[in-house]
């Protein structure tokens, strides 16, 4: 762990602790990718074990680390590269043309550090510690159960769906408090260690295997203060960490930020897919009646090559619409957060829609690949049927419904009830 | 050594002995400036839309329009009275003209950017064309088919029919692509060549589904004689070495000739998909449900209807996304060839069938937005003049261009990445 263990501590001038990691001041935008393309023949070869193991293999955990990818839009004080949205995605883009699910854990687990920088103070020194090195598999929208005890609360309750968790060392979830009293009780986001909780082996799945996005089962786990986020103060945007830290990306609405956050994995499956495509038109022969005297590859089929260029120009068009849209919203940041703006509840659907958008522009990418692929790519195990699987399973998540997200938005847009 | 003409165009000569035109605006005009003026004109141009089709050409107010805010001039060299901004700026133009008026939009991407098209020309070539005031606006049939020239002492003698010259009513130039006879015997080599207006005739043949007020038609050349000075051969476009390629710095002008013209109109088809987001929209907030017991109590508007929602959502994120993508490909392209300018380098073939298809599917995605908004309007909508079926005429129309459709690029692309 020698790029976590270098992590330099300091008191600044306000008295208060600063980690920094060694590459803070000369990591760039294009190293981070140069890293990220390099694991991709790495990846692919691991990919079958990966979905095998139904979790990240250590390695690739190991090699995400020292890449410094869970740092990428942490904030500087806490050992991060604090770099936008935009960067994380270029690097999972790359990260998902060698395996879909370690490309989904990337964008979670590394999206998270964004997650956690939103905590107070106090929960920040706890989640960050002494290296800065964060691995948070996150619920967000669970429902547990707490109650008050001295000094913070106490929570309980089943969460599903936590990618990663096998290789996280936080979890979060959301859960209400029980004991409030009140008619509307209040909601909190709350951090816990994942040895206090049990991980359950249910994550069968049609795509995504990899992910081992398990449940979790916390019991009466006691949560200080500091580790609880108000959901209400989330929802007005207006999370403590805003306003600890300078950097307009920390003030990002949560939606917005997590309707981006995961996108890249959907974009790197579909160039994978084509990427495999473009392969076998080069080495996979035509079979016909008469063949025997010089086989020709189906790159001689205009049929076949039309369909690599339809599925090309898709998934080329879903990257530039996703950077596009991670840049807009950190420009848009840029521009609310100094002002002490926050972005209208509109705009953040609109980043919903827009990569609902482009991710069914992924699947289009896919199935054009699968039809022209043939029968032989359906073997299990072949790398197409797994791209095809996991977009197929990336694309009923909530975030990238249209169905849901055409409402949601329209319903802001004519200002309408829901 | 200066002088004043026309429209405030400055008249001087360069420490090189050129003479160089400049207009009041070039040190001066931003991007924001010409998007802000071309949103300004969307009222106008839809109020005129009706009129602009039925006469079938850009209508003369619409053009005053468009040479006052000098959207003529984005991507013409400073030298010559232009502005010289990067292609994404006059797709960002186009978008916003097409919210008003698709046709108008059209004919305003290919008369700017067909003042790009004359900087490949030899730089006599280009004085004259861009004359005292920097104007040359000239739809441009490109490829040889058109016509036929044979060489003559000084140039050539043209002949031919064009089709499809976009703008030609209120072009003073005109481009006429020809095959030139050789004289020992080797196949016809294809040389596209500029004409004065007048040295033309106009068929009025343009009686079509959509883009009915691009006024399109053909236009018919008699042997005329053409200098040398304004030809330019098609290999050597081919080899991205024109005349013109030479005269000018900036890489905007060694971009290849087909990838600029794969993106010039486009954003013509992405403001008729956002301009049937708006037309929907509005109907949304205005058009009564009927309903078998509506009538009595305050009407239901459609945006009650998760249905009418949803399609409204799904044409919203479909035209949003084409703009997005149309204007990061624009830039990109710029990019490319300034990246290839620095390092003496061509764009490969592939490169370029790669941004026409990547255009291609601009196209696809626009489309697809005009086609929901449309379904969700209901026939109401489909009354003759109604924005919304003249979106669905106009954008479908487009879609059908040989540049733009997606078989064609497809093909182009793939059999050059495979080498074929």
């Amino acid at each position: 762990m020698a790029s976590t263990a270098a992590v330099r501590i300091e008191v600044d001038g306000q008295g208060r602790r600063v980690l920094t990691h060694p590459e803070a001041d000369s990591i760039t935008r294009e190293q981070l990718i140069e890293r990220a393309k390099a694991m991709v023949p790495a990846l692919r070869e691991r990919a079958q074990r990966t979905e095998e193991a139904c979790r990240l293999p250590p390695e690739t955990v190991q090699e995400f680390t020292d890449a410094g990818f869970f740092r990428i839009v942490q904030p500087r004080r806490y050992g991060g590269f604090e770099l936008g949205i935009d960067v994380l995605e270029e690097v999972v883009v790359e990260v998902g043309r060698g395996c879909g699910s370690s490309a989904w854990c990337l964008a979670i687990l590394g999206g998270h550090s964004w997650w956690s920088a939103l905590f107070p103070e106090a929960g920040q020194d706890l989640l960050f510690g002494d290296d800065g090195h964060v691995i948070m598999a996150t619920n967000l929208s669970g429902n547990g159960r707490c109650r008050r005890v001295q000094g913070g609360y106490e929570l309980s309750g089943k969460f599903v769906y936590l990618s990663g968790c096998d290789v996280a060392n936080w979890l979060c979830v959301g859960t209400m408090q029980e004991d409030s009293g009140l008619d509307d009780p209040p909601w909190f986001y709350m951090a816990i260690r994942p040895n206090e909780t049990t991980i359950l082996d249910d994550w069968h799945m049609l795509g995504l295997r990899g992910t081992g996005s398990k449940s979790v089962i916390a019991d009466k786990v006691f949560v200080p203060e500091c580790l609880a986020l108000p959901q209400a103060l989330i929802a007005r945007q207006e999370a403590p960490g805003r306003y600890l830290h300078a950097n307009p990306l920390y003030a990002a609405p949560m939606l917005a930020f997590l309707s981006v956050e995961t996108t890249g994995a959907a974009v790197g499956l579909a160039l994978q897919a084509v990427e495999i495509l473009d392969e076998i038109a080069t080495s996979k022969p035509v079979r016909t009646r008469d063949a025997g005297v010089t086989p020709s590859t189906w790159s001689s089929v205009p049929s076949f090559r039309h369909r690599l260029a339809e599925a090309k120009s898709l998934a080329d068009g879903a990257k530039v619409l996703l950077v596009n849209d991670a840049r807009r919203l950190v420009a848009s940041m840029q521009e609310y957060a100094p002002q002490g703006r926050k972005m209208p509840a509109e705009e953040i659907v609109e980043y919903g829609l827009s990569v609902s958008r482009l991710v069914d522009m992924c699947v289009q990418a896919v199935d054009h690949c699968f039809a022209a692929a043939g029968t032989s790519s359906t073997f299990l195990g072949r790398p197409l049927e797994r791209c095809w699987r996991d977009i197929h399973m990336l694309s009923t998540h909530n975030v990238y419904r249209m169905d849901l997200m055409a409402e949601r938005w329209s319903q802001a847009h004519f200002g309408l009830n829901p | 050594m200066t002088a004043v003409g026309a429209g405030g165009i400055v008249a001087s000569i360069d420490p090189n002995g050129r003479r160089v035109l400049t207009h009041p605006e070039a040190e001066t005009i931003t991007r924001e400036e010409l998007v802000r003026r071309a949103r300004a004109l969307v009222p106008v141009l839809r109020e005129r839309a009706a009129a602009t089709e039925l006469a079938r050409r850009l209508l003369p107010e619409t053009f005053d329009d468009f040479q006052r805010d000098g959207l003529f001039r984005i991507c013409q060299p400073r030298r010559f009275a232009g502005f010289e901004m990067g292609l994404e700026v006059l797709e960002e133009v186009l978008v916003e003209i097409g919210r008003g008026c698709v046709s108008s939009a059209w004919t305003l991407g290919i008369l700017a950017g067909h003042a790009w098209w004359v900087t490949q020309f030899p730089e006599e070539g280009q004085q004259e064309v861009f004359g005292n005031e920097g104007v040359a606006l000239l739809p441009t049939g490109i490829f040889g088919r058109g016509g036929g020239a044979r060489k003559v002492e000084g140039g050539y003698e043209l002949s031919g029919r064009w089709v499809y010259q976009s703008g030609c009513d209120v072009a003073n130039w005109y481009g006429c692509g020809a095959l030139v006879e050789s004289a020992d015997g080797s196949p016809p080599a294809g040389v596209t060549f500029i004409v004065p207006a007048a040295e033309g005739r106009i068929e009025d043949d343009w009686h079509v589904l959509g883009m009915k007020g691009t006024g399109s038609k053909t236009v018919v050349v008699d042997r005329t004689f053409v200098p040398d000075r304004r030809a330019v051969a098609l290999a050597d476009v081919d080899a991205q070495d024109t005349p013109g390629s030479k005269v000018h710095d900036n890489p905007l002008y060694s971009t290849p000739l087909f990838a600029f013209i794969s993106i010039e109109v486009t954003g013509a088809a992405v403001g008729g998909a956002l301009q049937a987001v708006d037309v929907l929209e509005e109907m949304g907030r205005t058009k009564p449900v009927r309903s078998r017991g509506g009538g009595g109590e305050t009407p239901q508007m459609q945006m009650s209807l998760p249905g009418f929602r949803r399609r409204l959502a799904e044409a919203k994120t479909l035209a949003d996304a084409a703009r997005s993508l149309l204007l990061s490909e624009a830039h990109r392209l710029i990019a490319l060839s300034a990246e290839c300018k620095a390092g003496g380098r061509k764009l490969t073939r592939e490169q370029i069938a790669e941004v026409t298809l990547r255009q291609t599917r601009v196209i696809e995605l626009s489309v697809q937005a005009v086609k929901q908004a449309f379904t969700a309007a209901g026939t109401s909508a489909t009354v003759t003049g109604h924005p919304m079926e003249r979106c669905l005429r106009d954008v479908y129309t487009i879609s059908t261009h040989q540049v733009l459709r997606i078989d064609n690029a497809a093909e182009a692309w793939a059999t050059a990445h495979y080498g074929l």
